[in-house]
């Protein structure tokens, strides 16, 4: 069966989303916490497939692969949980779970090796985690680099959830751990969609209104994402049948390959019973406005911040004339601002919906767009770092692992990188974006 | 004198006497001044307007006994009696003649005698024009009994090819013999069922051809309904399908034949009243195929139909291109191309009996240069799909349908593999992006991701806005009649729709953009072939003299690149501007729904003008 993928959910937060993933997966293909298929799952036409293998005739597996540094209440199934015990973890640590990494390489590559031995053609991995805290963002660095040695014809996607700026953080080297893991996104993930918790705590303060916003029902928004962003491959149709066909016509170029989020309608559990009527141009209205994206990057008055590229996918019954219709109402009012130095447009997949779950809304979107201001993000990592680093604080720490015992040059190299990638978002909103860093060649190479 | 008078009024009279009894055709040849010369010509039509006739002359040779038994008891009648006593007979007699002379001059047969009669009797007046009537209602009685027959049971019972409607001899035209094995069983399944044919030369101009059409569809819809559903289904499950059909004719058959028969009665044809009972027959009939047709899953069909041959599972198509294309090449080996495709269909997991229903072949195309005719041209423009419909679905899906579905599927497959090479290429590129960063590496970033936006948006305009709409529209429109015959004429509008918006039948819009397809594939191919090399290169690395004539290939390579990109740039300019002419033109709402795609953020309208003014370089 072509194009499986398999999920890798490092660390507490990788693996608090990935569980809600999974669980709402299974609700949409009718799969029971058995792993049997529910007796309403009729309808055959979906792509079980792609995210489960059958053991059996009867039970079907997540594709997944659980590490964690730490022991933590899990099911305990094909899960790496370091035996270290007590006195392992990465402790929010970026270079321990880096460091880590490399002592538990072999064991960790021997699951995801027979992970991807069960399938027939896998297309890739999908890899959940924090980069912010120790495991998701050094384990996780580690395990990026290592993939695309190992697997080098394979996708590699992340969700990777940035930490909640407006919260002071009880992990005091986040902005550390944050930069560094933003290098190895930047040089050896495929495709970044970024979840930004401060942007996820607004929606469900401001959207949802939940005044004190729950982990589980953060993660529900993030599962929710997943879930519909994985649609097209795992319910038959005419596009975007595989991972590549999702992510490669959003990146134009190498590095700019961190997508930005959005969904529409956002209900509540409470508001389930008014059911509304969304038209598909409510629709792709709603999801270009900032208040629905998942990221939070304030204006920059700078720049003319611009969309290198969108895709709307467009769950429900939609009278696919109505598509049309929408995107030329959008272009005529000039919604969206599109990058000056090359094509552009929405593009507009129509998915199927899962028939078992009831959904109060006749239409629902998501957004997976390219943006450039998708740089004030990293630009904040890196105002934080900055503070962090002209105090010389906490460094004690990475200083001991290896790699920062003898000089803080992965910590100069890793910033060097984020501006750079920042510059490039940046030039991206200019006419001559094609020609930019051309004459850096070299220097950039090196890296 | 007057006897010889009265003999000469009634021609060779006396054989007319004798013929009275006998209304063989050979009846008509002994009346002499009304039909000589017609030895050869025989007919259902021509016996009954002669019988007809006959009886008109009935009166008139009454008369002219009579007038013989006056002359025999008083030989002093005079000879004006004679003349007022015949004249009145004179303009019947003088237009039946006319009439007669015409129907031989236009050698009018069968169902074409009725349109000389028609004519003549419109053109005629009082009297005369009763009398014709009478005889037009008699002709008329032989097609009503045509009819009856025909639109009742399916029988055409015409031994003397008279009707308008004829069953097509199907002499396989030699071509068919050297297509393979498989098109040869669609012809024997042809043949078994001959198709019934309007035949337009034998239609009467007082019978529309609308009304025509409709006559030749409800018989061939009793043909499909009781006797292929016999011969098809076989003896086995015909339980449901033949009581069916049974019943549902003989439930109004006898309203039916009353209708007609009724018809028959009219002293004057009209066409009004014909035109009504025919289509009372027609509705009822088109409703009954039309159950039959959605019991026969009507709806799942045209989904499974769009779901292959209209690539709505593109799963199926992501798997069936990268296994298909090694044996695409010319040096490849006959490969069984079903087999690869039933194979993508299970991997895919695609619902059974789904695959079953359709077979992928090459389809063998005749060179014209006789040396290459042993080498099929293996080109993915040859792959050919078919699909076998059941009955009672085969009506609506003819071969001739599958053509245009197929010339459709040509096309889609064509966009698609441009889109898959196009996104393979992406992984790729993306592995080697620390590895070399130069204006090359960027122009095949740029270049690549032109192509790529450019066939998504095709392709999006594709899904959305033809494929999903048209089919959406069409299942609205089914769901709406319960008429079988607009059904098929939804079905038809559909497909002509379809191969509109992909501008298959626009030769300035679909050469741009073959031209652009080929330059994809082009550019892929140039690609694959450097990411190979290069992978080499890297081994080569290892060794401590470079290889030579590395330097040069990759020279080259990156002169092609900056050729294929002014190339691109310029067809798709070219392709803006053809279709921005085309809107200016027909204003059809599709071309603009493409531009719009392509053109979303005003790249190309802003790009083309500069574009087009470009020198241009050799074409490639």
């Amino acid at each position: 069966m072509p194009c499986e993928i398999i999920t890798l959910q490092l660390g507490q937060c990788g693996n608090q989303i990935g569980f809600e993933f999974w669980k709402k997966l299974c609700s949409e293909h009718g799969i029971s916490p058995e792993g049997t298929l529910e007796d309403y799952a009729t309808e055959g036409t979906d792509r079980k497939d792609v995210f489960f293998y059958q053991a059996d005739d009867e039970h079907y597996i997540p594709r997944s692969v659980l590490l964690d540094l730490e022991p933590r209440l899990y099911n305990p199934e094909n899960i790496y949980m370091s035996k270290q015990g007590g006195g392992g973890g990465a402790g929010n640590n970026w270079a321990s779970g880096y460091s880590q990494g490399e002592r538990i390489y072999d064991e960790v590559f021997d699951i995801i090796d027979r992970e991807a031995d069960g399938s027939d053609s896998l297309e890739g991995f999908v890899l959940c985690h924090s980069i912010a805290g120790g495991t998701g963002s050094g384990l996780g660095s580690y395990i990026l680099e290592r993939l695309n040695d190992r697997f080098p014809k394979k996708l590699v996607q992340t969700y990777s959830v940035f930490p909640n700026q407006d919260e002071i953080s009880d992990v005091v080297v986040q902005p550390y751990n944050s930069l560094l893991t933003l290098r190895r996104l930047t040089q050896s993930a495929d495709c970044v969609v970024v979840l930004d918790n401060t942007a996820l705590n607004r929606i469900a303060t401001d959207r949802l209104h939940l005044s004190n916003p729950s982990f589980s029902q953060i993660n529900s928004l993030v599962s929710n994402i997943m879930s519909v962003s994985t649609a097209t491959l795992r319910y038959p149709s005419y596009m975007n049948n595989d991972l590549i066909g999702l992510i490669a016509p959003l990146i134009p170029t190498p590095r700019l390959h961190f997508l930005m989020t959005g969904y529409t309608p956002l209900t509540t559990d409470q508001e389930v019973a008014s059911v509304r009527k969304t038209t598909v141009l409510d629709v792709m209205r709603r999801l270009l406005q900032p208040k629905n994206m998942m990221v939070s990057a304030p204006l920059d008055r700078n720049t003319q911040h611009c969309y290198i590229s969108i895709l709307n996918i467009i769950q429900g019954e939609v009278d696919p004339t109505q598509v049309h219709k929408s995107l030329q109402r959008i272009r005529e009012r000039k919604m969206a601002q599109f990058i000056p130095w090359g094509p552009a447009s929405i593009q507009v997949a129509l998915s199927k919906k899962s028939p078992y779950i009831q959904s109060a809304h006749r239409v629902s979107g998501l957004m997976l767009a390219n943006h450039t201001n998708i740089s004030a993000l990293f630009e904040r990592t890196l105002k934080q770092y900055d503070k962090l680093r002209k105090r010389e604080a906490f460094l004690e720490q990475f200083r001991k692992e290896n790699m920062f015992a003898e000089n803080l040059d992965e910590l100069d190299d890793s910033r060097e990188v984020v501006q750079h990638l920042v510059e490039e978002y940046v030039a991206a909103t200019t006419p001559d974006y094609l020609s930019w860093g051309l004459n850096q060649a070299s220097t950039e190479s090196q890296s | 004198m007057l006897h010889d008078l009265i003999s000469a009024v009634k021609g060779i009279g006396g054989d007319m006497f004798v013929g009275k009894e006998d209304f063989r055709f050979e009846v008509s040849n002994d009346l002499g001044f009304l039909h000589p010369n017609k030895k050869h010509r025989c007919g259902l039509y021509l016996s009954s307007l002669a019988a007809a006739l006959l009886k008109t002359a009935q009166t008139f040779h009454t008369t002219v006994v009579e007038l013989e038994y006056r002359l025999l008891s008083d030989p002093h009648l005079p000879l004006s009696e004679l003349l007022l006593t015949l004249q009145p007979t004179a303009p019947l007699l003088a237009s039946l003649s006319s009439l007669v002379t015409q129907i031989e001059e236009k050698n009018a047969h069968g169902c074409m005698i009725l349109e000389v009669l028609h004519k003549h009797t419109a053109n005629s007046v009082a009297h005369v024009k009763q009398v014709l009537m009478r005889v037009e209602q008699e002709v008329h009685s032989v097609l009503f009994d045509q009819l009856t027959h025909w639109l009742l049971h399916g029988l055409l019972l015409d031994p003397h090819h008279e009707l308008f409607i004829h069953f097509s001899s199907n002499e396989a035209p030699s071509e068919i013999q050297q297509m393979d094995a498989l098109s040869l069983e669609g012809m024997e399944n042809l043949s078994l069922s001959p198709e019934c044919m309007l035949r337009l030369e034998m239609l009467p101009s007082h019978i529309p051809l609308s009304v025509a059409e409709k006559i030749l569809f409800i018989g061939e819809a009793i043909l499909v309904f009781e006797r292929e559903a016999k011969k098809e289904n076989g003896v086995v499950d015909t339980a449901a399908v033949s009581s069916l059909s049974g019943q549902v004719l003989k439930s109004r058959e006898e309203e039916f034949k009353a209708l007609i028969n009724t018809l028959g009665q009219e002293p004057t044809f009209s066409i009004i009243q014909f035109s009504q009972v025919i289509e009372t027959i027609r509705h009822c009939i088109s409703q009954e195929l039309w159950k039959l047709v959605m019991g026969a899953g009507l709806v799942a069909e045209v989904g499974d139909l769009k779901a292959v041959f209209l690539l709505g599972r593109g799963e199926l198509y992501q798997t069936l291109i990268p296994s298909v294309t090694p044996y695409l090449l010319n040096s490849a080996p006959n490969a069984n191309f079903d087999g690869l495709f039933q194979l993508a269909g299970r991997q895919v997991l695609l619902e059974e009996g789904m695959l079953e229903k359709f077979t992928l072949s090459l389809k063998t195309q005749l060179t014209q240069s006789s040396q290459t005719k042993e080498q099929p041209d293996k080109s993915w423009r040859s792959l050919r799909l078919d699909y076998h419909a059941k009955w009672p679905l085969h009506k609506l899906f003819t071969s001739a349908v599958q053509d245009k579905y197929n010339a459709i599927f040509t096309f889609l497959l064509d966009v698609r593999r441009a889109q898959f090479r196009l996104q393979q290429l992406w992984i790729t590129q993306m592995r080697t992006k620390f590895q070399r960063k130069s204006e090359a590496d960027r122009l095949q970033w740029t270049l690549r991701h032109h192509m790529s936006l450019l066939i998504d948006n095709i392709q999006y305009y594709l899904q959305v806005d033809v494929l999903e709409s048209q089919h959406w529209q069409l299942i609205a429109e089914i769901g709406k009649t319960h008429d079988y015959q607009h059904l098929v004429r939804a079905h038809h509008n559909f497909l002509v729709s379809v191969s509109a918006q992909c501008f298959l039948n626009n030769t300035l819009v679909s050469n741009c953009l073959q031209h652009l397809l080929k330059l994809i594939h082009k550019f892929c191919s140039i690609l694959e072939s450097l990411f190979n090399n290069d992978s080499k290169g890297k081994n080569a690395l290892l060794l401590p003299v470079l290889p030579l004539g590395t330097q040069p290939v990759l020279l080259n390579s990156t002169e092609q690149i900056k050729e294929l990109n002014e190339a691109f740039e310029r067809a798709a300019a070219r392709l803006f501007f053809v279709l921005s002419n085309l809107r200016l033109h027909q204003g059809s709402q599709y071309t603009s729904q493409l531009i719009m795609r392509i053109d979303y953020n005003k790249y190309y309208s802003k790009n083309t003008a500069v574009r087009r003014f470009k020198p241009a370089l050799n074409d490639i």
